[in-house]
């Protein structure tokens, strides 16, 4: 039942189609040429040798007369028999090889197989394969013999790297958890998850030795005289190339033909083999976004911008949205979103994964994808007009999510830190720099000096956090975004950073923090908006969304929040034993 | 009664000539039907101890119990008992195999009790409440909050006595964390189950767990009633987890969900609802579903 | 070393009786083997070839009477120049084009851009190189005589052999810079530069080019090595005097010292170039840096 899944999809998909009627066509032809062409194929004909394509020989004649078309024919079936036992050689030899090494369990032992593996894999194939090849002797045999040894290796390196990383999955682990026969577990959730590359490597590796017996046939170690594949048909064709050109085509052209569709054929195969992978035919999981009908939005306040227009706002933003075009016509993630943060105040929005307030937070910072449109009636940052002009630097600083990948790893902290400065305030070197001292001291991170000299990848994950925050200082924006800057922190090292961005309130920065987390929001913000699906569906000041929401989405998110404070036991199995 | 029991576990891992002392002495005790919640950061060892537990890490001393039965990895004839401690992982992306259905990843875990035993893959289904259409689905068609539902029904298809739920929330939205909790202490309840819960949310721990277990540094620095120790706690390192924990409802006062009279259960929620919080009504209580 | 010198003794046939020919009597036989040292023991040869070795004498050529560390030092800077040729070719075009598509298909635009940039840069690469080459003879020396066919004379004759040799190189380099490039530039850090309103010069100079550098210098050594290994083929193709032209006439006239010392040869700089690539890398990322410190 489920196997068939996995043929009717390999069916669905075109280009495997093709790619099998390709390889079954060359099959073909290695099958039924030398029964139809063998005779064309041999026949010397004296009076016609080094002829040119004509009507009777479309390709021309070799120097004997013989069909240089025919001959290709015909040297289908020899070229694709080498090449694929080529490819079994290197496949029993690889996987035997890549599977021992990968269950040595001794660590030491293990790299010192995986070094071995890695020199051997520097050497490029065709210099091993000559080197066996001249050790064997020339002849066919010889040759597969020496391609299968010498791609083994290639092979060995994708089982060892796949068995590896499949066997570390956690559906591995809860197989072995529920006592699963370890061959059930290889067979049904290791080899499946590997399969798909081994497919197309297995597939990649006949087109692969095809190239190499034809390189060692060209060169005269491979298929010797009277028998003949492409690479020998090729050399021949090269000799006569000023008298008969069309004789170097046919046997190119199959080399790399056959070649394509092999691996077109494993790549299909693999696509097939993974359900991930699949065109979606079944109705999508997730509904359109946009379709929300959220209603109307609940205000526990009058919009900032009546009554308090004469107070200094750091940021203001009317109706944005972003729209990005998808095959399925317009998806807008980001629907008529109305704002404002005022000097020192904190803006909390919350929502849940695809409801657009990391958009909007990358909209306002300018940094949306490149296939998103952003459109709004009105977005200043300290009263600056940000759309359709080339923004001034300086205005705003952003903090994301992940610690690991928001500082460039091969730039010093003091290059990072001092850019802007340099390309905007046009400051020297030293005087930027003493200003990130200053920065990075503001933002408490220990021993500056020694940090400003070091790579990212020296600091911690909450010293990184706090540097992104510091680039923002040394150029005094007045508006911070952050976007989950304490989600992939301890919960120690969140506390820190959230009383840092206390302390940059208190210095009157605006600041707009973007969180799933209602626990953050509520201990720092000083009102939120809640977004659902790309709209604001709710906001206020902070106690009031969270004492008394209005919306029942808000309700059902606010519900969710496990609070420390409160004893009831909310989702202990309930047994005699608590009261 | 005591269903799991862990007894001076070590495990070290060796990497090179560095040793590295991932659990040191950890001493573990969990009831039938309670639940134990292990909290600590990144780097505490607490999902070493639960790895140690179900047998994907070999301990280096120590010992695990089950129902009172010490159980050894190598031997065949202890795989059963193996199988009355089952674990559910953190990452929903990974914990499933991607090639294989909802209803052949739970066919198979079924497949493993002796027939009269067996569970039907539709009343797993049910006992975690999944919508009965998704069982034909593969896993990268299903929210987080789905997938971590089917882990659970593959956990329990083979009638466990202990869960070890390594971080299980971790990756989802609050709503669907939420729900997959709600699932969790509905099911506890019913089915008797003792329960490892590990996280670093303490929030999150106190209201999941009888009896709390704070590590660090692979060691145990307190234990006790989950209760207790947010309200007293004794160590340093325990005092500076509670107080760093964000507490939105503190300076408003406000009274918390479960105290007052839930609007959004009762509310229709229709579309709004968040993927995941659609929850049916718990049976009454009772032991396994028999089976069929 | 050890292996260079066991295929020696592996080839079936007495060198001996190849040297001297067919018409000639044990004695004289018994005399050529005592000269090329085949009666003694079999250590006692594999240390004499050792020794050899590290004093730059790897024997004599059993066809032309030469020492073969004449005709190495002839050939090498030939086959260097040419993979050198080549590399310059494959790096020049490849890493720049990589670059350029991967930043006009960021975040999924264009994408028939990105799928015609697939679809070539698969194609070129299954071309085989001594296809390729015998593709360009065909079209740039006979039938459009701008090149010349064979042979090595100038700079001029260096472009086809080095075209064909970089071609696939170039494909394959492409490709991983791209993939590269466009994991980069959704990068946080990227995103941070963008924010900070750098100009797009200093944005993809001093952001983007050293990430992406890294792992496109990483598969730079293989691509170095695999042209080493391609121009074994390609210079038959041409009549290139480099270590691959004599390497084949070498075996077909069996004159195995040649044989040997090419492969050695071969095995040597591509030990090398792998080193050096190693130590450039952990020169240019300072997370390696730090490790081997």
């Amino acid at each position: 039942m489920l196997s068939s899944l996995y043929v009717r999809a390999f069916f669905k998909d075109r280009a495997g189609v093709l790619a099998l009627l390709g390889v079954l066509v060359v099959v073909l032809l290695a099958i039924l040429g030398p029964i139809f062409a063998q005779d064309a194929a041999t026949r010397i004909d004296a009076s016609a040798a080094g002829g040119g394509s004509s009507a009777a020989h479309w390709l021309g004649t070799d120097d004997l007369g013989r069909d240089v078309l025919a001959r290709t024919i015909v040297a289908t079936r020899l070229s694709l028999l080498l090449a694929i036992s080529a490819t079994l050689i290197a496949g029993v030899v690889g996987v035997a090889w890549g599977l021992t090494l990968a269950s040595v369990q001794h660590p030491r032992m293990r790299a010192v197989g995986s070094n071995i593996l890695n020199v051997v894999l520097a050497f490029p194939p065709i210099i091993v394969a000559i080197f066996i090849a001249v050790i064997l002797g020339v002849g066919g045999r010889s040759a597969a013999i020496a391609v299968g040894v010498a791609v083994a290796p290639r092979f060995a390196r994708v089982v060892y790297t796949l068995a590896s990383s499949v066997s570390a999955r956690e559906y591995v682990h809860a197989a072995r958890v529920l006592g699963l026969s370890r061959r059930r577990v290889l067979l049904r959730h290791i080899l499946p998850n590997v399969a798909d590359t081994l497919w197309i490597a297995t597939f990649l590796e006949i087109s692969g030795a095809l190239l190499f017996i034809s390189a060692l046939s060209f060169l005269g170690l491979g298929v010797q005289p009277l028998a003949f594949d492409w690479g020998s048909l090729l050399t021949s064709g090269l000799d006569n190339m000023y008298t008969t050109p069309a004789a170097v085509l046919g046997p190119a052209v199959m080399i790399v033909v056959t070649g394509l569709v092999f691996g077109f054929l494993g790549e299909a195969v693999a696509r097939a083999g993974n359900p991930q992978r699949w065109a979606v035919t079944r109705p999508k999981r997730l509904s359109p976004r946009s379709a929300g009908g959220a209603g109307s939005e609940v205000l526990h306040e009058h919009r900032l911008a009546e009554t308090s227009a004469n107070e200094e706002m750091v940021l203001r933003v009317e109706n944005l949205s972003v729209t990005i075009p998808t095959e399925d016509g317009e998806f807008c993630p980001v629907n008529q979103v109305s704002f404002e943060v005022r000097k020192g105040e904190v803006l909390g929005i919350v929502g849940e994964s695809g409801s657009g307030k990391s958009l909007t937070a990358m909209s306002i910072a300018g940094i949306a994808p490149a296939q998103a449109q952003v459109v709004a009636d009105r977005l200043e940052i300290a009263g600056e007009d940000q759309l359709d002009k080339p923004r001034r630097a300086g205005q705003v600083a952003m903090v994301f999510q992940d610690p690991m990948n928001s500082l460039n790893p091969a730039l010093r902290i003091t290059t990072q830190m001092t850019e802007s400065l340099r390309a905007h305030r046009g400051l020297t070197a030293a005087a930027a720099s003493l200003k990130a001292l200053n920065a990075l001291r503001d933002v408490h991170l220990t021993n500056p000096e020694t940090r400003m000299r070091q790579y990212p990848h020296e600091l911690s994950g909450g010293m990184r956090q706090r540097v992104s925050v510091a680039m923002g200082l040394v150029m005094s924006t007045p508006l911070l975004l952050a976007d989950e800057p304490t989600t992939a922190l301890d919960v120690t090292t969140q506390a820190q950073v959230i009383s840092l961005l206390r302390d940059l309130r208190a210095e009157g920065m605006g600041i707009v923090i973007v969180s799933h987390d209602m626990g953050v929001i509520g201990e720092i913000c000083d009102r939120v908006l809640v977004m659902y699906g790309g709209r604001i569906v709710e906001r206020g000041l902070v106690e009031k969304v969270l004492t008394s929401p209005q919306h029942p989405y808000t309700q059902t998110l606010i519900d969710a929040v496990p609070d420390i404070d409160d004893d009831s036991g909310r989702w202990l199995g309930k047994t005699e034993a608590t009261s | 009664m005591t269903a799991l029991e862990v007894r001076d576990l070590s495990v070290v891992y060796r990497t090179g000539r560095a040793e590295m002392h991932a659990v040191s002495g950890v001493n573990l005790s969990i009831g039938a039907g309670r639940t134990v919640g292990l909290v600590g950061e990144s780097g505490s060892g607490k999902s070493t101890v639960a790895k140690a537990i179900v047998g994907l890490v070999r301990p280096t001393e120590g010992t695990v119990l089950v129902d009172g039965h010490q159980i050894d990895r190598s031997r065949e004839r202890l795989r059963l008992l193996r199988r009355r401690v089952q674990m559910i992982f953190q990452d929903p992306n990974s914990s499933l195999n991607p090639r294989l259905t909802v209803r052949s990843t739970l066919a198979e875990a079924a497949a493993l009790l002796p027939r009269q035993q067996r569970f039907e893959v539709d009343e797993l289904i049910d006992l975690v409440s999944l919508p009965p259409h998704l069982s034909e689905r593969f896993p990268h068609e299903l929210s987080g909050g789905q997938k971590q539902r089917v882990a659970i029904a593959r956990a329990l298809a083979v009638r466990p006595a202990v869960l070890v739920a390594d971080e299980i929330t971790a990756s989802l939205d609050v709503s669907a964390q939420a729900s997959v909790l709600r699932l969790l202490a509905d099911l506890q309840h019913r089915l008797q189950l003792s329960c490892l819960f590990i996280t670093h949310d303490l929030a999150v721990v106190k209201h999941v767990a009888h009896d709390i277990v704070v590590m660090r540094f692979g060691e145990v620095v307190e234990r006790g009633q989950a209760l207790d120790i947010v309200a007293e706690p004794s160590h340093e390192y325990t005092k500076a987890l509670i107080a760093a924990v964000p507490r939105p409802f503190k300076a408003t006062g406000h009274e918390p969900a479960s105290r007052r009279p839930s609007m959004s259960e009762g509310h229709p929620l229709g579309r709004l609802a968040p993927r995941d919080a659609v929850v049916s009504p718990t049976a009454p209580g009772g032991s396994w579903p028999s089976p069929k | 070393m050890v292996a260079s010198f066991a295929m020696l003794r592996l080839i079936p046939g007495d060198p001996a009786r190849r040297i001297a020919g067919s018409n000639v009597g044990p004695a004289e036989l018994e005399q050529i083997r005592q000269g090329l040292g085949l009666n003694d023991p079999i250590l006692t040869q594999l240390k004499d070839y050792v020794v050899g070795v590290f004093t730059g004498d790897l024997g004599t050529s059993y066809s032309s009477q030469q020492p073969v560390s004449t005709i190495i030092a002839d050939r090498l800077p030939k086959t260097l120049e040419l993979a050198g040729a080549g590399f310059v070719l494959a790096v020049g075009i490849g890493i720049p084009l990589g670059l350029l598509v991967g930043a006009l298909t960021r975040d999924g635009l264009r994408p028939r851009l990105s799928a015609a940039f697939t679809g070539t840069t698969s194609f070129v690469q299954s071309i085989p190189d001594y296809l390729l080459a015998a593709l360009l003879v065909l079209l740039f020396a006979v039938l459009i005589p701008v090149f010349p066919v064979a042979g090595a004379s100038g700079v001029i004759s260096l472009v086809l052999p080095a075209t064909a040799v970089a071609a696939g190189a170039a494909a394959i380099l492409a490709r991983v810079t791209r993939v590269e490039t466009l994991a980069v530039l959704s990068a946080d850090y990227v995103r941070a530069a963008r924010v900070k309103q750098l100009s797009t010069r200093r944005i993809y100079g001093v952001h983007v080019l050293p990430n992406v550098m890294t792992s496109a210098l990483t598969i730079s050594g293989l691509i170095l090595t695999a042209l080493v290994g391609g121009t074994v083929v390609v210079e038959n193709v041409f009549a290139w005097p480099g270590l691959g032209t004599e390497l084949v006439r070498a075996i077909s006239q069996r004159d195995y010292p040649v044989v040997q010392a090419i492969v050695l040869m071969l095995g040597v700089t591509i030990v090398i170039v792998n080193l050096l690539v190693d130590v450039l890398i952990s020169a240019l990322d300072p997370r390696s840096l730090l490790r081997a410190s």
